[in-house]
């Protein structure tokens, strides 16, 4: 079935409405989970910078494991925001 | 004639052998330090960390934030899954976004355990602290600064693991410098008590 307003224009089905609004919202959550990947690999790059920094003006003992450890994060987040990325990037 | 000054036998020397022999990696004696503005014959006595406690409680806290967001990302799944709103690919991404996030913040938390320290030199005192991701403040004074020493231990987990918060009163504007949390703050404040003392007679 068809929905026409007052002048008699073809709108859309009660299927394509739905659809329309299933989209919306997939738009919504892509846009939110884009700018959540964005916000988290900004994060973990700059603890590692602040680690980088940090160490060069103190040198403690272990410190290059701490380091060690920020980069192999640093590492993960990159390779789990292309994941991420590349899903979403099949819904558009 | 004049006789030999002689001072008496400093009670940190115990206090030290004792901290030394616990073998502690937040309670460290004579680490081997290199920093910016550190002197030729500057060494490093003692340096001191929060007790790692509570930093595992933190952990704990993050783990468990991130088992609940896990477990309402796979209940909003189950629910829009059945009405087929949204891809399935978004709760994967999502899912992925969680632990990302969680391991980020444990990794916050072990940078701010890490570099919230206190150090005592045979020079100063140093205090670090760090808050968040850019916010790192360092305080200095030097031992002949120093006028008091406090050691105050508050609440039971203070009471049951022999812990206690350090505050340290100079004569400086910045009045007070402190540090929370720590192993044997008794021994500790012994020892930076001791040390203000023969730097204040050496000077």
């Amino acid at each position: 079935m068809l929905l026409y307003n007052k002048t008699d224009l073809f709108i859309a089905s009660p299927n394509q409405f739905n659809n329309t609004v299933d989209n919306v919202i997939n738009i919504v959550f892509v846009v939110l989970i884009l700018l959540f990947t964005i916000f988290v690999l900004g994060f973990s790059g700059l603890l590692f910078l602040k680690i980088k920094r940090t160490r060069n003006q103190i040198k403690l003992p272990n410190d290059s494991i701490v380091q060690m450890l920020a980069s192999l994060i640093l590492m993960l987040t990159i390779i789990g925001a292309l994941i991420s990325i590349l899903l979403i990037i099949t819904l558009l | 004639m004049p006789t030999a000054r002689k001072f008496p036998k400093m009670s940190a020397v115990s206090a030290l052998k004792f901290i030394k022999k616990k073998n502690l990696f937040h309670l460290q004696v004579f680490p081997t330090i290199n920093m910016d503005g550190m002197d030729q014959n500057e060494k490093a006595v003692l340096l001191i960390r929060t007790h790692p406690i509570f930093f595992m409680f933190k952990l704990i806290s993050i783990t468990v934030l991130t088992l609940v967001a896990l477990i309402t990302v796979a209940i909003v799944a189950k629910i829009l899954g059945q009405l087929n709103v949204v891809s399935p690919q978004i709760y994967s991404a999502s899912f992925i976004l969680v632990i990302l996030i969680a391991l980020n913040l444990s990794l916050l938390e072990l940078i701010k355990w890490f570099y919230n320290l206190f150090l005592i030199t045979s020079e100063r005192l140093l205090d670090i602290d760090l808050t968040g991701i850019v916010n790192m403040s360092w305080s200095s004074t030097h031992l002949t600064n120093i006028e008091d020493v406090e050691a105050r231990p508050t609440g039971v987990l203070h009471v049951l693991l022999n812990l206690g918060n350090i505050y340290v009163q100079t004569a400086a504007a910045q009045a007070k410098i402190e540090i929370n949390n720590v192993k044997y703050p008794t021994k500790v404040q012994d020892i930076l008590l001791d040390l203000v003392t023969l730097k204040k007679r050496h000077t």
